[in-house]
């Protein structure tokens, strides 16, 4: 039953089926795809993001020590808080962006992210409701864009992709609605 | 029935009940607002301060200008059928034309209150699917209008709405609930939930009280302590079970009063409902899971609630999903015939997930206890230490029955799942309805090699934890196969 799952018939038959267990072996496998990385100045403007807080917070502790005689006494445990904090979200970001990639395949689009707590999602071409591409101020400065892929499935579920270049984002943006036409020229069958 | 010819292509107005609902609308508001104030100041002769006095009367003229806002809204809004949109008008101020194309309307379902019975009234609802911003509301519209309109918008529909509209109309009513089932599942209820309800409500006065300045403190001090004492405790406990016994009876009975679940064309349509009846409809090919589960008590008695979870936008997905309470276990067999016809409870070998995962729960329910104990050592509270062990014992019970029951089974077409920590739960639901698919893994899941697995289908997602990372990717990648050959639609 292994190789030829793509020949059987649909569901009508299968209330006689008894076996459950599928053993995909021949099926693609979405481990083996490449992912392909983002655009490097995606992380170094996550990074000065980051930086931006980091000041503020950095500001805040400082003027509130200086200002309540009764915080001061904790400005140095504060600061090195706020330090190792920073360090721990610089360090998370540089990891994650090695991590954080993209793959396109023929049918559907797969995107992972995250260092500690990593995550891999994959839509089907067909699923996709709509997409978008977005161009935020800081994105125009460095020459970044956006794809942000949505499903019925809500926002969990959906795939947002930043640190490409205009130019990537259109021709995948593209690539998949002219796949999309391709699958949607065969029969639908609309039986269940 | 044969419905008379309504006119869409020209300009249509609501029915004028529906400035009747505005201004008992705005009362209800204004009287959840006021009320309690009100009792304060007028019946128990407390002289109100001038912040209690000033908050008043703000209320009350925000809600007359609203109320009157409304009601020229109501002569200025209309709505119309063209080009296969349909087009609602409203507004005074700024204008506002909202267009829906007709091929996109998902479902349109009816509701009633009390007025709209009186007057032969309907509150139309149309939803589409996928972006939350485009849902539509007709607070009012007479009986046989908005038969016709349904029927117009229904209508245009190629391949799915035929249900209700087109076919004769031949329901055949599959499950209803009468007064003895009714009272049966009300009891049933998960009576916990009714007793936090009480609580929000206590809570939600005292802060209402606190806010028109009264401090509830002060009157708490006033009655006299009385010594606390086991038989109070009991006595306590004993009221709070009967208040909550009481409340979830009656939320059940106004919610589920002559439920009707019937069978028609393609499709399911549940109606219910004591002051505010309810009709919702599904067809077959629009539910995404199915779904029933029970608690110890309703176990015992042999009864579950059903949940049909159809496809809509995120903001009403509660709304549009059909529960039925109170089915016995081959009414839920029944209805799954007609809506999975190829499904059967025996098609599935289940597996279990890790026992990590019940370790993990275990981990958490003890730090947290910990940490409470920690925090009542340091106030000298030794008396919620006790409390705080049962507490945790609890939880880890509860962990372990979860842990016990969470299995997961699927084949060439379905997934099912099943949990529940005293009752049991399932969830039945088509693989080529998934939309998208996502496994996680965090840093304690890595060195055993597990993962979670998450299918989001359009009513929501299914989620299986710390399954080895191995199974997760054949399963992933039978369902992305699946959903990339099957052809049918999932909505």
């Amino acid at each position: 039953m292994v190789n030829n799952m793509e020949n059987q018939e649909p569901i009508a038959e299968e209330a006689t089926f008894h076996n459950d267990q599928v053993q995909s072996l021949n099926l693609p496998k979405m481990e083996d795809v490449v992912y392909e990385p983002l655009q490097p100045s995606h992380m170094y403007v996550n990074l000065i993001v980051v930086g931006i807080i980091f000041l503020f917070v950095l500001a805040g502790v400082t003027v509130l020590s200086f200002m309540v005689e009764e915080v001061k006494p904790y400005f140095l445990i504060a600061l090195v808080v706020v330090l190792a904090l920073f360090g721990f979200l610089t360090l998370a970001e540089i990891k994650a962006f090695k991590f954080r990639g993209y793959a396109l395949r023929s049918h559907d689009i797969l995107y992972r992210d995250g260092w500690l707590w990593k995550s891999w999602m994959v839509i089907p071409f067909t699923r996709i409701q709509h997409l978008e591409i977005n161009q935020g101020p800081i994105d125009r400065i460095f020459d970044l864009a956006s794809l942000q892929l949505f499903t019925a499935g809500g926002s969990s579920s959906d795939i947002d992709i930043d640190g490409l270049t205009p130019g990537q984002a259109a021709d995948i943006k593209s690539f998949i609605m002219s796949k999309n036409a391709e699958i949607n020229e065969g029969d639908v069958d609309t039986t269940l | 029935m044969s419905t008379p010819h309504f006119d869409f292509d020209s300009p249509q107005r609501q029915s004028t009940i529906a400035i009747l609902l505005v201004i008992l609308k705005t009362l209800k508001v204004l009287f959840r607002q006021i009320a309690l104030p009100f009792f304060v100041f007028v019946v128990m002769g407390k002289k109100g301060s001038d912040y209690g006095t000033y908050f008043v009367v703000f209320i009350c003229s925000i809600s007359f200008i609203s109320m009157v806002y409304s009601i020229i809204n109501h002569f200025r809004s209309f709505y119309y059928i063209a080009n296969n949109e349909l087009v609602v008008h409203s507004g005074i101020l700024g204008k506002k034309k909202l267009s829906i194309p007709i091929e996109r309307i998902q479902t349109i379902n009816f509701e009633e209150n009390l007025i709209h019975k009186l007057f032969h009234v309907k509150r139309l609802k149309i939803d589409t699917a996928g972006s939350g911003e485009k849902e539509l509301e007709l607070a009012a519209i007479d009986n046989p209008k908005a038969e016709a309109l349904r029927n117009i918008l229904l209508g245009n529909k190629e391949h799915s709405m035929v249900f209700d509209t087109q076919m004769p109309k031949r329901e055949e009513v599959i499950f209803s609930l009468d007064i003895p089932d009714l009272i049966k599942a009300g009891l049933m209820e998960n009576h916990l939930r009714s007793g936090g309800l009480i609580l929000v409500f206590m809570w939600w006065i005292y802060a209402n009280l606190q806010e028109v300045g009264i401090n509830a403190e002060d009157y708490i001090e006033e009655v006299e302590k009385p010594a606390f004492s086991i038989n109070l405790f009991l006595l306590g406990i004993g009221f709070f079970i009967l208040v909550s016994l009481i409340i979830s009876l009656f939320r059940t009975v106004f919610k589920y009063y002559n439920l009707h679940l019937s069978r028609s064309g393609n499709g399911f349509k549940i109606s219910q409902g004591l002051l505010n009846s309810k009709t919702i409809s599904a067809l077959d090919h629009k539910i995404q899971t199915v779904s029933w589960s029970d608690n110890l008590l309703k176990k015992l008695m042999g009864i579950h609630d059903l949940k049909l979870k159809q496809a809509s936008s995120k903001t009403v997905e509660s709304k549009e999903s059909i529960i039925v309470p109170g089915c016995s276990y081959r009414h839920i067999m029944q209805i799954c015939q007609y809506v999975f016809p190829s499904w059967s409870p025996n098609l599935f070998t289940f597996s279990k997930v890790d026992k990590s995962y019940l370790y993990r729960s275990y981990y958490f329910s003890i730090i947290l206890g910990l940490l409470a104990i920690g925090i009542s050592y340091i106030f000298k509270n030794n008396t919620a230490i006790y409390g705080i062990v049962v507490l945790v014992a609890f939880l880890m019970v509860m962990s372990y029955l979860g842990y016990k029951k969470l299995a997961y089974g699927y084949n060439r077409e379905w997934i099912h799942l099943k949990g529940g920590a005293f009752g049991d739960k399932h969830v039945v639901s088509p693989i080529f309805k998934t939309q998208s698919l996502k496994i996680s893994q965090n840093p304690f899941q890595r060195r055993k090699n597990l993962v979670n697995l998450t299918l989001f289908n359009a009513s929501g997602s299914e989620s299986i934890p710390f399954i080895p990372r191995e199974t997760a990717l054949i399963m992933s990648n039978y369902v992305l196969f699946k959903i990339e050959i099957d052809k049918r639609h999932w909505m």
